[in-house]
């Protein structure tokens, strides 16, 4: 495939403007070191974090009414409480008290009538509103009630998936910011795969690097050599090149394929064993695309298509396969850790202990894949931090590595573009 | 919870002696941290033991209700078998307990949601 460079050069817009994506990363694919390393940048970032929608959650995380959890985006030094309340509608607020600023609920999930804070406890009900303030007619007898309750945060909730926006007053709607990528997968039926897994874990390395790793087949035959490199490395397509690339604004997608030779070889019987048990997310064992069967997704009818990646800026990654997707989240905590989030969506609830075995194994051999990568840009990071680059190169087929960081300069330091250049508070 | 050795079924009594270590790792980041402190003798001795019978204990398993905990003498036989896919990882893709290079102890937490709404 001929790539065209230009598609990556497409505007965008994030609510802060319009942009063009920084010519010079887009056709070079050099991008400075320091981006990964100094404090400066972080906040730069962090600041573009509080201004847009970030996938937060899953629609099934708060099931049903009184259901709740916390969620700390700590790139908006923020923690957030979403509730479920008595009449079914999802909400988001700051998880904080709005008598002394504590945080408020200190769990990360529950279902419960009321939030009490620790402190004092000061009581809320699960629509955010300030029930109870003991001692409240000797000690607070000018306080109103209606207008102390918990601080809302914007919630749009898509195909089960729980956006928020740290702004106080988002400059997009949720259905603006996503754009062609709601269009393109306004079809899927992304809220029926609904059986989860959630991995978690803090990595040591600059958030940037964890989704570069994520954004490219490129690696997969060298780090995975040890575990997905035969699933995926085919004859045909030995270095992963994606199939087609399209840009959505600051989203892109891509079409990626799978080895059609693949079979688990007899030294590994219980490899061989997991992959009958279930259905595998990761692993496609036919060209087909199964629940994902829509138009605009693998455009140039590739056989050995394995899935589609749709890279939703600043931080998410999602992966619609034949018998699943599953998503990517990189949370920066500081410009030296991130924390990494996994969910792999099954199509369905295991109906016998073969297949819950199955599921089990197939997400903790995934977990392993991700620890590959991980341990590679937590070196990654200190090998930057020597000083002996100055700057880093992607090539042709890392194109979604130089987009994001052609987007995120261009936003940051409003290179080719009249953005609105933001200032690090 | 010291000296867990909840019996197994009968027909599976001969894997007894790795309940006290796998039977009581009811996470996967417990049995993922379990793996990691492991020697690879010890894996290699567990997954030896296991991967012969593994296929006769999903079948067995395969008896019980999936939507239902399973009685404690089957709980502990699965919990061996969800031990077995660490082991396996160990011997059939690293050949060592950790994944290369990784800094030990890793932890990564693994939360199931049933997506009933």
């Amino acid at each position: 495939m001929e790539l065209d460079v230009g598609k990556a050069l497409a505007e965008f817009d994030v609510g802060l403007g319009r942009m063009h994506p920084d010519e010079d990363i887009i056709r070079t694919g050099k991008v400075a070191s320091d981006t990964y390393l100094s404090k400066n940048r972080f906040d730069q970032e962090m600041e573009v974090f509080r201004r847009v929608w970030l996938n937060v959650g899953l629609e099934s995380d708060v099931p049903k009414p009184g259901s709740w959890i916390v969620r700390d985006v700590e790139a908006g030094k923020a923690s957030i409480l979403i509730a479920r309340g008595q009449d079914g509608i999802i909400r988001a607020f700051h998880n904080v008290c709005s008598h002394r600023a504590l945080k408020l609920v200190w769990g990360e999930q529950g279902c419960d009538s009321q939030f009490v804070c620790p402190y004092h406890a000061w009581s809320y009900a699960s629509d955010g509103r300030l029930r109870g303030v003991p001692d409240r007619a000797a000690s607070f007898p000018d306080l109103d009630l209606a207008t102390s309750g918990l601080t809302p945060i914007a919630i749009e909730v898509w195909k089960g998936l729980i956006f928020i926006n740290l702004d106080p007053e988002p400059a997009q709607t949720l259905r603006d910011f996503l754009g062609g990528v709601m269009d393109l997968l306004d079809d899927t039926p992304l809220d029926r795969f609904r059986y989860t897994a959630r991995l978690s874990g803090v990595v040591q390395s600059n958030w940037k690097a964890g989704f570069d790793a994520a954004s490219e087949g490129y690696h997969v035959r060298a780090l995975h050599a040890d575990s997905a490199k035969d699933m995926v490395c085919s004859q045909k397509n030995p270095h992963v090149h994606f199939v087609s690339l399209d840009v959505y604004g600051p989203h892109r997608r891509t079409s990626n394929t799978r080895n059609p030779d693949f079979v688990v070889p007899e030294s590994k019987p219980i490899q061989k064993l997991i992959f009958e048990a279930v259905p595998q997310v990761t692993v496609a064992d036919a060209a087909e695309r199964g629940a994902f069967d829509v138009a605009g997704l693998n455009p140039t009818q590739d056989e050995d298509w394995s899935n589609e990646q749709i890279s939703i800026f600043p931080n998410c990654i999602l992966s619609l396969a034949m018998h699943g997707f599953w998503t990517m989240h990189y949370w920066p905590i500081s410009p030296d850790s991130f924390r990494w989030e996994a969910h792999y969506h099954f199509a369905k609830a295991p109906q016998t202990w073969t297949e819950r075995f199955g599921m089990e194994a197939s997400v903790a051999f995934n977990r392993d894949i991700s620890s590959e990568d991980i341990a590679c840009t937590e070196k990654q990071h200190t090998a930057m931090e020597s000083g002996a680059k100055p700057f880093i190169q992607f090539g042709i087929y890392e194109m979604i590595c130089r987009h994001q960081a052609a987007v995120l300069e261009s936003i940051v330091n409003g290179s080719h573009a009249t953005p609105m250049v933001l200032a690090a508070e | 919870m010291a000296n867990f050795n909840q019996a197994l079924p009968a027909a599976f009594a001969d894997l007894q002696s790795f309940v006290p270590i796998w039977g009581p790792l009811e996470t996967a980041e417990a049995r993922y941290l379990q793996r990691q402190a492991s020697r690879q003798e010890d894996l290699r001795a567990f997954y030896d033991a296991m991967e012969p019978r593994i296929r006769d204990i999903l079948s067995y398993l395969d008896g019980f209700p999936a939507d239902h905990d399973l009685p404690a003498p089957e709980h502990a036989l699965f919990q061996l078998a969800l031990g077995l896919t660490e082991a396996a990882a160990a011997i059939e893709v690293y050949g060592a307990p950790c994944v290369p290079f990784v800094d030990a102890p890793h932890h990564v937490k693994i939360d199931w949601n049933d997506g009933v709404i």
